[in-house]
């Protein structure tokens, strides 16, 4: 049966976020704008689980589920957080109230979707190990009490990964308050928990048990039961686990004592890899170990005793010939179905002294998932932050360091310097790269919301993907996100035609939209395409008046017309539907996108279809940039935009004068002389320079006095006085301390356009 | 040089205080010629305290110098021993360092 969810947020877009998350993973999901809303809801329904918004209008989260923990049809209905706060006062008033999770935002939908997906066996099985994990370390240090406390946890989810019980909604919840109660064993391993203890064990008996709670003791003693029954084998294990097995907290006897309890056991410690006692490390393990175990049970459950730690270690795993002959147990279904019945088969005696035939080495034995990925580690995203802001200051730095080599003799100096700029450089794109990840990341999320529009519009909708391994920084990732629903959304309900309308024009009946993705330069573009209607002109405009966004009758350039519609409120939908039409979501998405210093350009033919395209820098933190200097003032040019560099004589620039154009090999290019823009009072120098900047497909002079090379920006922002100064895109300290301003590129380029379309309209 | 000594362990012998063990013990060889250790009854004990008892053993067997337990093994230690699979093909010389067992027979 779907699991139902019950989400409670006022904010619209976090609603939308989890439903498409959620109802994308299988879900069932009712939406409610506030906590008496969801109340109100939670009194006529049941759920399965409620994600909460902690401060909302009318009544808050808390409110709420104090309320809802009162409603007999919602009795251990696992209820979680979903906020911006992380005060650990309110965690402690929330979990009184009734909460059992806490997930704070900004927040991966796939977090909440991993939280509660209660049929992934691979994640039942990462809980186990983690649980198995926690059980050793925690004997290995002494904390006996939450050893103990998590093996019933660990047993609890062996039986839901041995099929005997079913992950329910009321297991993770039960699960979530032991792991509270395991963190305050660890914080206060001596106080009185038996209580609590108790209590959280008798809930996770009821959750893998069922209806039928039955008594502590079994959850703890349950047998694990093979699915057949067999007849003995002997198998003679030899294992050795690594040096750093106890630093991992890996507890070998542990290992000993599950084999021990599979059948008559003989263990034999083999210490010949001791070193001497002047070269013993104290806390590596040395021993290894050989186990002549006779036990019904097959080779599978011998091997899921290392399942933990199979990667790291050798084992090896051989039926030894005994008077009985070795078998295999090979579970088979007969004609009575509900039945299973040990089929047994007589395998061939190895030698007794060789390994049995079917040994592997344990790499090859583990199951792909369950492998401990040592090549890879997950960082927080906050530290690769904090080194990128290390990162950024010792660009600086360096900045600094070179030119005070340049200005010196010293050549050990000079050499210094020029070593630290190449490593800062290296060490920049190294920092870069850490942080990027495909954007085939971000395009999956939306083959769901595609399937699920299909069936609320009644459209015919095929969504191809391109450039899905291009990189970006994985922030920016997250950030495009949201935009790019919206843009989706309103292709599907605006932009594409219904099946008869499509099919009168000539056009397939399935419409089509395109995501793509392509890197230019220092920028990615993301486009959205559909095959649709295209956007209706004279509906924008007649909007736009009735707005009063612009005048009626008023000549306005066609980019800048198809730009209204990303302005607050705007929809040309003459009704509203729950996809779109409520006028937010294309303001939503120009914000985002302006929020990442990007650009929007949307270009739509009529009949043909429509192109946003969103502009977004490769990454946020440190750019290559020209130094330029106008007037007195120091100047950055993203350096990706920066095509050409051209001297410009007195005569050439007297020649220009009261023009806004310069030919450059037979093509006109229109140029800013920023000395003017800026007002810088000063007079010109004898040479200028002209920098050619481009945004893509447009491009623009910029006349500068001095072009003094290349340097390595850290980008700072504008501070919120500077939100309307549109010229710059932030600023960045040079080597001597003073602060230069970063040109922004795509501004200026329309800038320079803007002065082309009125001259060609004077002309 | 002093001639004999006996070390009163601390009763965490396990990883966690692995290098305080190691070096007590360590030091006590390089110091005395004949060392008993007394180990609490009811230390906490585990595969790393037996590593540096073994390597100290022999390294003791090396230089000629007694090594011992100043009473049997017990409590803990005793049930590490045998979970360990250590006194499985146990020597005399094993069973009389652990066990006393010469003394008891």
């Amino acid at each position: 049966m779907t699991a139902s969810i019950l989400t409670v947020d006022d904010s619209v877009s976090v609603r939308m976020t989890t439903r498409i998350a959620l109802t994308g993973a299988g879900y069932k999901v009712t939406e409610a704008v506030d906590g008496l809303d969801g109340l109100n809801k939670a009194r006529a329904t049941r759920f399965d689980l409620v994600v909460t918004d902690l401060n909302m209008p009318n009544m808050d989260g808390l409110r709420m589920i104090e309320e809802l923990r009162r409603l007999p049809n919602q009795i251990g209905v696992p209820i979680l957080f979903l906020t911006t706060e992380s005060d650990a006062t309110l965690k402690g008033r929330a979990k009184a109230a009734g909460a059992t999770g806490w997930l704070v935002k900004p927040f991966e939908p796939d977090q909440l979707i991993r939280e509660h997906r209660l049929d992934d066996r691979a994640l039942v099985d990462a809980v186990f190990r983690a649980l198995h994990t926690l059980k050793g370390s925690g004997a290995m240090f002494g904390f006996d009490r939450l050893a103990a406390f998590t093996h019933h946890c660990e047993t609890a989810f062996d039986r839901v990964r041995k099929g005997l019980a079913e992950a329910t909604p009321g297991l993770v919840s039960a699960v979530l308050e032991a792991r509270d109660h395991m963190r305050a064993l660890v914080e206060d391993p001596s106080g009185d928990h038996a209580a609590e203890e108790r209590y959280l064990l008798e809930r996770l008996e009821a959750a893998v048990s069922g209806a039928a709670a039955t008594s502590v003791a079994s959850i703890s003693e349950t047998p694990i039961k093979a699915a057949a029954s067999t007849m003995p084998t002997t198998w003679r294990i030899k294992f050795s686990l690594p040096e750093n097995s106890f630093v991992n907290g890996t507890n070998p006897l542990s290992f000993l004592d599950e084999l021990r309890a599979m059948g008559e056991c003989r263990v034999l410690l083999d210490k010949s890899a001791l070193p001497p006692l002047e070269k013993l490390e104290p806390t590596a393990l040395y021993f290894h170990w050989e186990v002549t175990l006779t036990t019904d049970r097959g080779r599978a459950d011998i091997e899921d005793v290392f399942l933990f730690v199979m990667d790291d270690m050798t084992l090896e795993i051989a039926a030894l010939s005994s008077d009985t002959p070795s078998v295999e147990v090979v579970p088979s279904v007969t004609e009575n179905a509900d039945m299973p019945t040990p089929v047994v088969t007589v395998a061939p005696l190895p030698e007794p002294s060789a390994p049995e035939a079917a040994t592997r080495p344990v790499t090859d034995a583990a199951d792909p998932k369950l492998r401990r990925k040592a090549e890879s580690v997950r960082v927080p995203a906050e530290r690769l932050d904090e080194l990128m802001d290390r990162v950024g200051e010792l660009v600086i730095v360096q900045s600094r360091l070179q030119q005070i080599a340049a200005n010196s003799a010293d050549i050990g100096l000079r050499t210094v310097s020029e070593e630290m700029e190449r490593l800062c450089s290296e060490l920049r794109v190294t920092m870069m790269v850490l942080r990027m990840v495909p954007v085939a990341t971000l395009f999956d999320r939306y083959r769901r919301l595609v399937h699920d529009l299909q069936r609320d519009t009644g459209k015919k909708i095929e969504l191809s993907t391109d450039g899905e391994s291009t990189e970006m920084d994985k922030t920016v990732i997250e950030r495009l996100a949201d935009p790019l629903v919206h843009l989706v959304r309103n292709a599907a309900d605006h932009g594409l035609e219904d099946g008869d309308a499509r099919r009168a024009s000539g056009k397939p009946e399935a419409g089509s939209i395109r995501l793509s993705a392509r890197q230019t330069g220092g920028e990615v573009i993301i486009s959205v395409t559909d095959d649709g209607r295209g956007i209706d002109r004279a509906r924008v405009r007649a909007k736009a008046e009735a707005a009063g966004l612009i005048q009626p009758g008023a000549t306005i350039a066609d980019q800048d017309l198809l730009q209204l519609i990303f302005q607050p409120g705007f929809s040309t939908a003459s009704s509203v539907t729950n996809l779109s039409g409520r006028g937010v979501g294309m303001d939503v998405v120009k914000k985002a996108i302006e929020s990442l210093h990007g650009s929007i350009d949307l270009t739509s033919r009529p009949g043909e279809g429509s192109t946003v395209s969103l502009r977004i820098p490769l990454t946020l933190a440190i750019i290559d940039g020209l130094l330029v200097r106008v007037g007195e003032g120091h100047y950055v040019i993203p350096l990706p935009a920066v095509e050409e560099c051209i001297e410009i004589s007195q005569e050439e620039d007297l020649r220009s004068r009261g023009r806004a154009f310069l030919s450059l090999r037979d093509t006109l290019v229109p140029f800013i002389r920023l000395r003017e823009l800026f007002a810088t009072g000063t007079k010109p120098d004898l040479y200028q320079k002209m920098v050619v900047v481009s945004t893509g497909e447009e491009r623009v002079g910029l006349i500068v006095d001095q072009i003094i090379g290349h340097h390595q920006t850290v980008i700072k922002s504008m501070s919120k006085l500077h939100d309307d100064v549109t010229t710059f895109s932030g600023a960045t300290i040079l080597g001597d301390g003073s602060v230069a301003l970063i040109l922004d590129v795509g501004n200026l380029v329309s800038l320079g356009q803007e002065q082309e379309a009125q001259l060609r309209a004077i002309a | 040089m002093e001639t004999s000594t006996v070390i009163r362990m601390h009763p965490n012998l396990c990883v966690s205080d692995a290098h305080a063990s190691y070096s007590i013990i360590s030091e006590s060889i390089r110091g005395f010629s004949s060392i008993k250790l007394s180990i609490p009854h009811d230390a906490t004990v585990d595969l790393s305290f037996l590593q540096i008892i073994e390597a100290a053993r022999l390294r003791a067997n090396e230089q000629g110098k007694s090594l011992s337990l100043l009473e049997p093994a017990s409590g803990e230690l005793r049930r590490v021993l045998d979970r360990s699979g250590l006194m499985t093909a146990a020597t005399i010389s094993d069973r009389s360092f652990w066990l006393h067992e010469e003394t008891t027979q």
